[in-house]
């Protein structure tokens, strides 16, 4: 039984329908991202006087601090939601996400490690891709062999996280004057991030984007089986390899910027399959949509909530998100697919 | 044709069957039987390129079938396997899977994909469900459905893995009648069968394994006569009116 199949395939009008007021919400929630927070922007005063290139304060904090967060909200979300969808069809676990199964904690580790050792910006997306690389081919690689359940997948993610997690620990206990802002980084958040250090990992994350939606048609035929999807001609290890790393590249460049932000890789691909179905030519946009709402709204919310203090948006993401993936587990009690 | 040669093959290096020389020619409809685990379904598998044999040769047309990239094979070759998972998805989506090898780069079907498909959909009789999502369906229609996606594929070959397993009495005739009209259309179809009547009835040739190899292969009349059956499966066979009947040794 394929555990992903939760919720009935809506009609195309829904999901179009669904689609377009994602796309609305989201338009909505970058609106209220760029102009609010601890002081509130008139958006096209301050938009035109950006644009203009008058040093106005309006001006000064679009550009440096609005437009940098929605930004790196905006990357964050799609990136993760991805990410996640991607790996929950190339494992056929539901419970398969980002930050479950090592990826995040493979990238986190990375990240500590590259900047007490090589601090340079530039290695930072680099090494996160490959952090997250090698602990996804560490649990892939013990599913494979061992040809293990869900369960014990689960539970090797766990373990990996585990052990990449008190890595990441150890390092901030050794090198405390080293890694600056970790306990941010260990919540996640995107206080102070700039549009320089944006750049590396948005390239990062387009080409993963790209090439995610060009595996959609793969992916679907995974979902079949690895036997049926090799009758039909499909290079199922090569495919998983690939989505795979895709998922890796997503994850890694995310969590280079953003730090170990939670349960979005989780609970955003449940949701959308809930409202765009199953397929992922629809799905993979639909998530990416998903996401960057999600998180932009939560920063947004972050920022606003306890003006002018601000909750770590990860932490934010948390109290949301797990009563929300908790009500979409009791809705969902009836359909036996979780086995 | 599709030829085996002198094939072993198994998983991993430990060899289930040994020294199978098979061949499974154009047009033909070719039922292997076996006891549980003698290695049937794995030689089915080997055959349609699922699993790479541990030695031996294997000919499509007299050339080596890991000379074709997955996707030529898959033009020529179609499985039903024994295990599949239950997507959430339509009968008719699932059926549009099938023509995965034929689409360009584009991934796009064109009128052709489309016809074929609803084709199929008339050919495995599930023209009807096609709305109906796979996980409402039952196992007799999911089985059709399933069925629908190898015929769309439009392959020369069709392997099917123990095809009425699960299905009732009633379901299972049903779709070995489905077969038979593959068959009359020129489809080559190999498949394995618990059902030893079933099996006599509905092949051209039957292949008969024990002890990790093929024992026989022949016609049904010539298998039932030789009593290959019989020593293979320790049971008694008679034949009544033209009908096979197992029952017991003692």
């Amino acid at each position: 039984m394929n555990t992903l199949s939760i919720s009935s395939t809506p009609t195309s009008k829904q999901i179009a329908f669904r689609l377009l007021v994602c796309c609305l919400m989201l338009i909505a929630a970058v609106a209220g991202s760029v102009s609010l927070g601890a002081t509130r922007l008139d958006l096209f005063t301050a938009l035109r006087e950006a644009v203009s290139g008058t040093p106005s304060a309006a001006a000064r904090i679009l550009l440096h601090v609005r437009l940098p967060r929605t930004c790196a909200a905006l990357l964050c979300g799609s990136a993760l939601s991805v990410s996640g969808v991607l790996l929950q069809g190339v494992l056929n676990n539901a419970l398969a996400g980002p930050n479950i199964i090592g990826v995040n904690a493979g990238a986190g580790f990375a990240v500590l490690l590259v900047s007490i050792f090589l601090p340079a910006a530039a290695f930072v997306p680099a090494a996160a891709f490959l952090g997250a690389l090698l602990a996804a081919l560490l649990v892939y690689g013990i599913a494979v062999k061992t040809g293990a359940g869900r369960i014990t997948l689960v539970l090797a993610g766990v373990a990996i996280s585990g052990i990449l997690t008190a890595g990441s620990n150890t390092l901030e206990l050794l090198f405390p004057e080293l890694v600056l802002g970790a306990s941010n980084f260990f919540l996640g958040g995107f206080a102070g991030v700039t549009l320089q250090a944006l750049k590396a990992p948005a390239l990062y994350i387009f080409v993963g984007l790209a090439a995610a939606f060009c595996f959609a048609g793969g992916l679907n035929l995974l979902t079949l089986g690895e036997e049926t999807a090799q009758s039909l001609g499909l290079r199922v290890s090569l495919t998983r390899f690939l989505l795979v790393a895709i998922a890796s590249l997503l994850a890694g460049a995310a969590v280079s910027f953003a730090g170990l932000v939670g349960f979005v890789g989780l609970i955003v691909p449940h949701a959308a399959r809930a409202l765009f179905g199953h397929d992922h030519r629809i799905l993979l946009p639909g998530a990416a949509i998903g996401g960057a709402l999600l998180v932009t709204v939560c920063d947004l919310l972050a920022r606003v909530l306890f003006a002018p203090f601000e909750v770590p948006v990860g932490i934010l993401l948390s109290f949301l998100g797990g009563p929300f993936f908790l009500m979409l587990l009791l809705r969902k009690k009836r359909s036996r697919l979780y086995a | 044709m599709l030829e085996l040669r002198d094939l072993r093959c198994g998983y991993r290096g430990a060899p289930i069957l040994q020294n199978v020389s098979l061949e499974f020619p154009e047009g033909s409809i070719t039922t292997l039987v076996g006891i549980n685990g003698c290695g049937k379904s794995t030689l089915l598998k080997t055959a349609a390129g699922l699993l790479p044999p541990v030695s031996g040769e294997l000919l499509l047309d007299g050339r080596p079938i890991s000379s074709f990239a997955p996707r030529e094979f898959a033009r020529r070759v179609a499985v039903l396997p024994q295990s599949r998972e239950v997507p959430a998805i339509t009968v008719e989506a699932l059926v549009a899977h099938g023509r995965f090898p034929w689409l360009g780069l584009m991934r796009k079907p064109g009128e052709k994909d489309r016809a074929l498909c609803e084709a199929a959909l008339e050919a495995a009789d599930i023209a009807a469900l096609r709305h109906r999502e796979l996980r409402t369906l039952s196992g007799g229609e999911r089985q059709k459905a399933y069925l629908a996606m190898t015929i769309a594929q439009d392959t020369d070959y069709i392997f099917l893995d123990e095809p009425t397993t699960y299905l009732d009495i009633a379901r299972q005739f049903e779709f070995l009648e489905l077969v038979q009209t593959l068959h009359a259309r020129g489809k080559t179809i190999v498949m394995v069968l618990h059902d030893l009547a079933q099996a006599l009835q509905y092949s051209e040739r039957v292949a008969v394994f024990s002890n990790g190899a093929l024992i026989d292969c022949a016609a049904p009349e010539q298998i039932a006569a030789s009593g290959v059956l019989e020593q293979a499966f320790s049971v008694k066979l008679t034949c009544c009116e033209g009908h096979y009947l197992f029952s017991p040794l003692k």
